[in-house]
């Protein structure tokens, strides 16, 4: 009896022992052997890896004016796992997500963890909901940061400014050269959530901060930037143009402190803009620059000494037959000396100067005033235009290039190299961004004026300077470029349009005026450029469209500059107000 | 029979153990210390998540502060932008009436000669010195 109890007991405990020995086994193989396999199983359920977004730097005038902003914005996601009741989550937040609800309960339905349910919801709006559905007791949305780009001035400055993809990318303006910059770093958190899905802060795990994408600072001057804004659009309501431009830039420096295209389109509003209001045309339109182009076959002749002050060109009365073409005057003259080839505009008087020069001479001159290259401004799209080689000329394009045809160049090219003649001989490197600033506000690049190279003496700039400055007198093709108070300078250019075709477009002008103020110490260099004005042929030229809107603006940003007048005026400046305003 | 049962119980009350107060005194305040040890954890492990459920409520309420003063600078910075202030005076909601040129008063440049500093700089007046 004893024997058989002391079998039972072994026998109980045998089975025990394996019983516990598997066990033991299994829990081995569980927390050691398969340890990691597991340990990512869970994490994987309950460990997230939250990104927390980098803040997209901003843009800023030279005055810290905010161009570019982030406007904070929520994406709401659902986790199906978490919604009992789609039918009344879909009720309660379809009104604040602005959606459908139907639309809404189709796509929270199943039990999918990660569904994006509207991007880009304001975050009044989350909020709102966010209490909506605490009040309400029901769960399964959340909301993640996120944030839209907001241009506070709208269309203003536009083409300059740029915008972003549906990523976040810039692909325009300042947006996609300084996209490096503005860009940061996103960080990130893991962390631990609960069965609900809310995360157990004592979890939290490794964490990193994001860094801040930078401030870019332009150089642009808001002020200036709204009176030329303003200008040009009262111009373009007025003479109906194709297109218009505005530049203006402070010669010493090159800053670019206004730049305006038209049409232009809201940067607000992107999507509904067409391709044709999105070119920026200060750097990658083309035109033939027309008179203004003068000033470069007069310098090269005078700093390369083939004419002096004293030269006389006969300008054959108005008419010069060469290379069996006819090249005219708008007026006849006879013997003009440089200083009047420019004033009067003598196409004979500048062609003959570049004849007495020789083409590659006078070439090395229009590429030496930075045209047919790049000029590097920090600008995605920039073309360099088109200057033919010597040796592609033609036997007529000598007699056509002094004069502003057969060759192309962009608005920013033009006043560069009117610039160049206004800061004593140098050509400087236009310049868009001035510095770029960390989020603790450190400098981290300030960008320096750059002097390109200097294309004439200060003497012949000097020279130039005071024929164009005579161009804007009574005696010059731009007196409706003259301000009240200040010695004016500049040129104005007629260039008929050239036809995709080929050859030019019949009535149709691309007119422009360049110049600069004040004449003695130059602070700002400009150019207005209008493209095809609905105005008859004999009212579309450059002194007669470009030239008052130059003025306008000069006489505004002469005032707002505080510049001392610099010459006797007859009355007040022109000011702001639509009565001032003489068309 | 009266002696056999004094005797039964005097040999029963020999066989009664003594409690020992002194390893069961140090039994209790173990099991004391290892129980207080045990709920002072609980408690604290406790505390972390009402404390961590603390700070993620603050965490969200002060991302919602940031998010909505950022809402309300950015709406700032566009009813004070340019475009915004110039539509505003077109329209006739602010009034700005243009400073005549001789109501201006340019102040001295540094190192101008005194008999020219003493004038008043207007812009009329500089026109003459000139």
């Amino acid at each position: 009896m004893k024997r058989q109890c002391a079998a039972r007991i072994v026998c109980i405990v045998v089975m025990l022992t394996i019983v516990f020995t598997v066990f033991s086994a299994r829990l081995i193989d569980l927390q050691i052997a398969r340890h990691q396999e597991y340990s990512r199983l869970a994490a994987e359920k309950n460990t997230i890896r939250q990104v927390i977004p980098a803040r997209r730097g901003t843009i800023r005038d030279c005055h810290g004016e905010i161009l570019a902003d982030n406007l904070p914005m929520r994406t709401v996601v659902a986790d199906g796992s978490h919604i009992v009741d789609p039918t009344a989550l879909a009720k309660l937040a379809a009104p604040y997500l602005e959606m459908e609800e139907a639309e809404l309960r189709e796509r929270i339905r199943g039990d999918r963890k990660y569904v994006v349910v509207r991007r880009k919801l304001p975050e009044g709006n989350a909020i709102e909901l966010s209490r909506a559905l605490q009040a309400g007791g029901l769960k399964g949305l959340y909301f993640e940061p996120d944030s839209k780009r907001s241009y506070p001035n709208n269309g203003m400055l536009c083409h300059l400014i740029g915008f972003l993809d549906h990523d976040g990318e810039g692909i325009q303006g300042i947006e996609k050269t300084m996209e490096s910059q503005l860009d940061g770093e996103d960080g990130f958190r893991h962390m631990e959530r609960d069965r609900t899905g809310r995360e157990i802060v004592i979890y939290r795990g490794q964490e990193q901060e994001p860094r801040n994408g930078a401030d870019v600072y332009l150089t642009i001057d808001m002020g200036l930037q709204c009176i030329v804004e303003e200008e040009l659009d009262a111009a373009v309501l007025e003479l109906q143009p194709e297109t218009a431009v505005a530049l203006f830039v402070r010669p010493a420096t090159g800053e670019i402190v206004a730049c305006a295209s038209r049409p232009g389109f809201d940067l607000n509003d992107v999507g509904s803009a067409q391709a044709e209001q999105m070119k920026n045309r200060a750097i990658i339109d083309m035109v033939e620059p027309g008179s203004t182009f003068k000033i470069v076959v007069a310098s090269a002749a005078i700093n390369e000494r083939v004419a002096t002050d004293a030269t006389r060109v006969f300008c054959e009365n108005g008419s010069f037959a060469y290379g069996g073409k006819i090249l005219r005057d708008h007026h006849g003259y006879g013997s003009l000396g440089v200083h009047e080839i420019i004033v009067k505009s003598s196409n004979i008087g500048s062609a003959k100067l570049a004849m007495m020069m020789g083409e590659q001479r006078f070439y090395d001159y229009v590429t030496r005033f930075g045209f047919g290259r790049r000029s590097g401004v920090d600008l995605p799209g920039e073309i360099p235009g088109v200057v033919h080689p010597p040796h592609r000329w033609d036997k007529l394009t000598i007699t056509r290039m002094p004069m502003g045809h057969s060759v192309a160049v962009t608005p920013l090219q033009i006043v560069m190299a009117m610039g160049a003649i206004a800061n004593q001989g140098r050509l400087m490197k236009p310049q868009i961004v001035s510095k770029i600033v960390d989020e603790k506000g450190v400098t981290i690049r300030d960008f320096q004026p750059e002097v390109v190279r200097e294309v004439v003496t200060p003497e012949t700039a000097a020279y130039i300077s005071d024929a164009l400055r005579e161009v804007v007198g009574e005696r010059g093709t731009a007196r409706r470029a003259h301000v009240d108070g200040y010695a004016v300078a500049g040129k104005t250019g007629t260039a008929q349009k050239v036809s995709p075709k080929g050859g030019y477009m019949e009535g149709k002008y691309v007119v422009s005026f360049a110049g600069y103020f004040p004449a003695d110490k130059p602070e700002l260099v400009g150019l207005v450029l209008v493209d095809n004005a609905r105005l008859a042929s004999s009212a579309n030229y450059g002194g007669l469209v470009a030239a008052p809107v130059f003025a306008r603006i000069a006489a505004r940003a002469a005032r707002y500059l505080n510049l001392t007048p610099t010459e006797e005026g007859e009355s007040t400046l022109a000011l702001n107000t639509e009565g001032d305003r003489t068309r | 029979m009266s002696a056999t049962t004094t005797t039964t119980r005097a040999a029963s009350r020999k066989q009664t153990n003594a409690i020992p107060i002194r390893p069961l005194a140090l039994w209790l305040l173990a099991v004391f210390v290892i129980g207080t040890a045990a709920l002072c954890y609980v408690r604290i492990k406790n505390q972390q998540h009402v404390l961590g459920e603390r700070t993620r409520q603050i965490e969200r309420r002060l991302a919602e502060v940031t998010s909505e003063n950022q809402a309300l600078r950015a709406q700032i910075r566009s009813l004070t932008s340019h475009s915004a202030l110039n539509r505003r005076l077109k329209d006739g909601f602010i009034a700005l009436i243009p400073i005549a040129d001789r109501a201006i008063a340019r102040a001295s440049k540094p190192g101008m000669e005194t008999a020219r500093a003493e004038v008043t700089r207007t812009a009329s007046a500089e026109r003459v010195l000139r």
